[in-house]
C-alpha cells in the first residue's frame, strides 16, 4: 500500500512554489554561510616558558653537561618563545659538536577571528671520535600558556559562537648511533573559564605524523585558555665509537590554527527546516 | 513508513552542525616523557600467570617505558621453589620486548626451607636462582637485552650478579640484593629445628654477612657513581619493606637497620632525590618515610627520600616511574590498574 508522504497536501500554485524554493534557499544560505566572521580573537595575556638540559658521558672522564632556557619574547598580538644553542666540547678522546632550537607562538592573524599557532623545534647532535661512549641524553621542553578573549563583532554578549582548531604535526628521527631514540610528547587544550577542556590533541609517536580538526562552540565574552606544551627526551645508549663519527637529527613541528565562526541562530534553523519540508513537499508532488 | 532521501539529507546535515559541544581528537592518554615499569611480588600461582600476561601486553604497548624493574618474589611463599617453577617464570618474563631487570626477593630463595616449598637448603636455591635469571652478567633479560655494570665484576663480589647499575635519563639507576625475612636472619627452621634466632646456624649467617657487606658496598658504588656522572638523582630496587618508620635496633627492622642507616647517610650527602622501590609487603605507597634527626633539636623526615612500593599479588598491575633530570623531583609515579584484572565487587 502506497502511504503517501504528505497525504492532506493540495497542488501548489506555481507562485507558491516560487516562494517556497525562495525560502529554502535563503535558509539553506544562511544554514551554511557558517564561515562568516561573527566575532574575533583578542589576547589577553600569556606567557611561554622553558628549558633544555643535556648531557655526555665518554666514560673514565667527567660528563659535559649544559643546556639552556627559552626566551619569552611575547608582544601584544603575539606570544612568542625561542631558545637555542651551537655548542662544540671536547668528549674523551673527541668532541661532541650540539646544535638546538626550540619554539612556540601563539599569534592573531590579520584577520583577527583566527589565530595561528606552533610549537617545536630540532637538535642535531654529532659525536666525532669520542672512544667509548659511556651514554648521552637530552631532556626539553617547553609551555605556552594563553589567555584569549572571543570579542563581539556586532554580536551581542553571550551569542553562540562555533570555534574550529585544527593542526597538524610531525617528528622526524635520523641517526648513525645505535640505540638512539627521541620521544615527543605534545599537548594542546583550550580550556574555558572553570578549566573544563574544551578542545584538545596529544600525541605523537617517534616518526610519526598526525593532523587533526575538531570543532567546539563557546560565547561572545568568553575568556578561553590556551594550552600548549612541547617536551622531548632523548636517548643514546652507552656504545663504541673510536675512530668514528655519528649523530643524530630530531625535528618535532606542530602548527595549526584556531578561528571562530557564527553559528546560526534558531530562526534560521527554523527557516531551514521549513525551507527543506517544502523541497522535500514539491519533489514529492512532481513523482 | 520510511523519511524520505530528502529528510534523511536535512536531517544528516542538521546533526553534522549540531555537533558536541566538546571537540577531542580520538586516541589514548599521552603522557609526556621516558619511564620505567616497576612491578614486584607477581605472578603468585598459576591462576595469576594469565593475569601477568594482560600486564606484559600493556607494558609493551607503552610508548613510555624502556625497561622492566621486578622488586622480586617470582613466585608465591607457598609455592615450591622447584627448578621448574622458576624456569617458567623467567620464561613469562622474556614477554617483556624492554630489558627485564630483576633483583631475588625471599619467597625466590630464603624461605625455600619450607615444607611446602620443597624442604631445600635456602643457598642452594639462591644459587639455582642466580643460574636461571641471570645468564650473562652485566646483560638484563627480556627480548632487548641492555647493558648493565654488574657488581659481581669487583673484586671480592663475584658471586653478587644480581646487584647491578646502570643510567636511565639523567639518573643512576641500581638493584640491591636485600630481601625479606629479615634479611635472612630468619631461621631455616623448617630444614633445622637447631636454627634459631638465638643459635643460628653458622652458613645463614656467612651468607647474611657477605650479602650485607655487598649491599652496603654496593649502595656506596652507586651513589660514588652518581656524583662522578652529575647525576640529578639516584633510584635503588630492592625487595625487602625494610621497616624505615620502625626504630633502629627494633624487631621490624632485623637485618635493615646498616642498610637504612647506609641508606640515609649517603641520601643526605647526596642532597638530590633518592627513590626507593620495593615490595615485599605488597601495597602500593608513595611517601617520605625515613624520619632523621634535625638541628638543633627534633625530627623530621627526610625530604630528598622517597618510597615507592609497587603493586603485589593479588593486585596484579604496573607502576610507571618516570625519569627527567629537567624535573626537580626527577622521579615522578604513575600507578596502572590493568582493566582486564580489576575484580569483580
Amino acid at each position: 500500500m502506497h502511504i503517501p508522504f504528505f497525504p492532506f497536501a493540495r497542488p501548489l500554485a506555481p507562485k507558491v512554489a516560487s516562494l517556497v524554493l525562495a525560502l529554502a534557499a535563503a535558509g539553506l544560505a544562511a544554514t551554511f554561510s557558517v564561515g562568516a566572521q561573527a566575532a574575533h580573537f583578542e589576547l589577553v595575556g600569556g606567557s611561554i616558558s622553558g628549558s633544555l638540559l643535556a648531557q655526555a658521558d665518554a666514560g673514565g672522564t667527567a660528563p659535559i653537561s649544559f643546556g639552556g632556557a627559552i626566551d619569552d619574547l611575547s608582544g601584544t598580538d603575539t606570544l612568542l618563545g625561542l631558545g637555542g644553542g651551537d655548542l662544540t666540547q671536547a668528549l674523551g678522546a673527541g668532541s661532541s659538536t650540539h646544535t638546538w632550537a626550540r619554539e612556540a607562538q601563539l599569534a592573531l592573524q590579520p584577520d583577527p577571528s583566527s589565530l595561528s599557532f606552533l610549537a617545536g623545534g630540532s637538535t642535531g647532535w654529532a659525536f666525532n671520535a669520542p672512544g667509548a661512549l659511556a651514554g648521552a641524553w637530552e631532556s626539553a621542553g617547553l609551555s605556552l600558556q594563553g589567555s584569549l578573549r572571543i570579542a563581539a563583532d556586532g554580536e551581542a554578549l553571550g551569542t553562540l559562537v562555533r570555534l574550529t582548531l585544527q593542526g597538524q604535526a610531525t617528528h622526524l628521527f635520523s641517526s648513525t648511533l645505535a640505540g638512539a631514540t627521541d620521544l615527543p610528547s605534545l599537548d594542546l587544550q583550550i580550556l574555558d573559564a572553570d578549566s573544563q577542556v574544551l578542545a584538545g590533541w596529544q600525541g605523537l609517536a617517534m616518526g610519526g605524523n598526525d593532523s587533526f580538526t575538531t570543532q567546539f562552540t563557546a560565547r561572545v565574552g568568553d575568556v578561553l585558555g590556551f594550552q600548549l606544551t612541547s617536551q622531548n627526551q632523548l636517548l643514546v645508549e652507552a656504545q663504541d665509537l673510536s675512530g668514528l663519527n655519528a649523530g643524530l637529527d630530531a625535528t618535532t613541528q606542530l602548527s595549526g590554527t584556531l578561528a571562530v565562526t557564527a553559528v546560526p541562530e534558531p530562526q534560521t534553523w527554523a527557516l531551514l527546516a521549513s525551507g527543506l519540508l517544502a523541497v522535500g513537499t514539491l519533489a514529492r508532488r512532481r513523482q | 513508513m520510511h523519511p524520505t532521501p530528502y529528510l534523511r539529507r536535512a536531517a544528516a546535515a542538521a546533526l553534522l552542525l549540531l555537533a558536541s559541544a566538546h571537540g577531542f581528537a580520538a586516541g589514548e592518554y599521552v603522557r609526556p616523557g621516558v619511564s620505567f615499569a616497576l612491578i614486584g611480588d607477581v605472578p603468585y600461582g598459576l591462576n595469576e600467570e594469565p593475569r601477568f600476561d594482560r600486564v606484559i601486553a600493556e607494558v609493551n604497548a607503552s610508548r613510555n617505558v624502556r625497561f622492566v624493574v621486578h622488586t622480586g618474589d617470582v613466585k608465591q611463599g607457598s609455592e615450591r621453589c622447584d627448578d621448574a617453577v622458576l624456569q617458567k617464570r623467567f620464561n613469562q618474563y622474556q614477554g617483556f620486548d624492554d630489558p627485564f631487570i630483576v633483583t631475588p626477593g625471599d619467597n625466590d630463595w630464603t624461605d625455600c626451607h619450607r615444607t611446602n616449598n620443597g624442604s631445600y637448603v635456602p643457598t642452594e636455591r639462591l644459587a639455582k636462582f642466580r643460574q636461571i635469571f641471570y645468564p650473562v652478567p652485566g646483560q638484563s633479560t627480556g627480548k632487548t637485552k641492555a647493558r648493565l655494570t654488574t657488581q659481581a665484576n669487583t673484586p671480592g663480589y663475584g658471586e653478587f650478579v644480581e646487584n647491578t647499575m646502570w643510567r636511565f635519563a639523567g639518573a643512576t639507576l641500581a638493584t640491591v640484593h636485600v630481601v625479606g625475612s629479615a634479611n635472612n636472619l630468619a631461621p631455616w627452621s623448617q630444614i633445622d629445628p637447631t636454627d634459631t634466632l638465638a643459635t643460628p646456624r653458622a652458613d645463614r649467617i656467612d651468607e647474611f654477612n657477605r650479602r650485607e657487606a655487598a649491599a652496603l658496598a654496593w649502595i656506596d658504588a652507586t651513589f660514588d657513581a652518581a656524583q662522578a656522572a652529575g647525576s640529578a638523582g639516584v633510584m635503588i630496587a630492592m625487595q625487602a619493606n625494610p621497616g624505615f618508620e620502625a626504630a633502629a635496633g627494633s624487631a621490624e627492622r632485623l637485618g635493615f637497620d646498616k642498610v637504612i642507616a647506609k641508606l640515609a647517610a649517603r641520601t643526605v650527602a647526596f642532597a638530590k632525590p633518592v627513590l626507593v622501590a620495593h615490595g615485599d609487603s605488597h601495597y602500593f605507597r608513595i611517601d617520605k618515610p625515613l624520619v632523621l634527626p634535625v638541628k638543633p633539636t627534633g625530627s623530621a623526615a627526610l625530604e630528598n627520600f622517597t618510597r615507592v612500593e609497587n603493586f603485589g599479588s593479588p593486585g596484579v598491575h604496573w607502576v610507571e616511574v618516570f625519569v627527567d633530570a629537567r624535573d626537580p623531583n626527577v622521579f615522578s609515579v604513575v600507578p596502572h590498574t590493568v582493566a582486564g584484572n580489576v575484580y569483580a565487587r
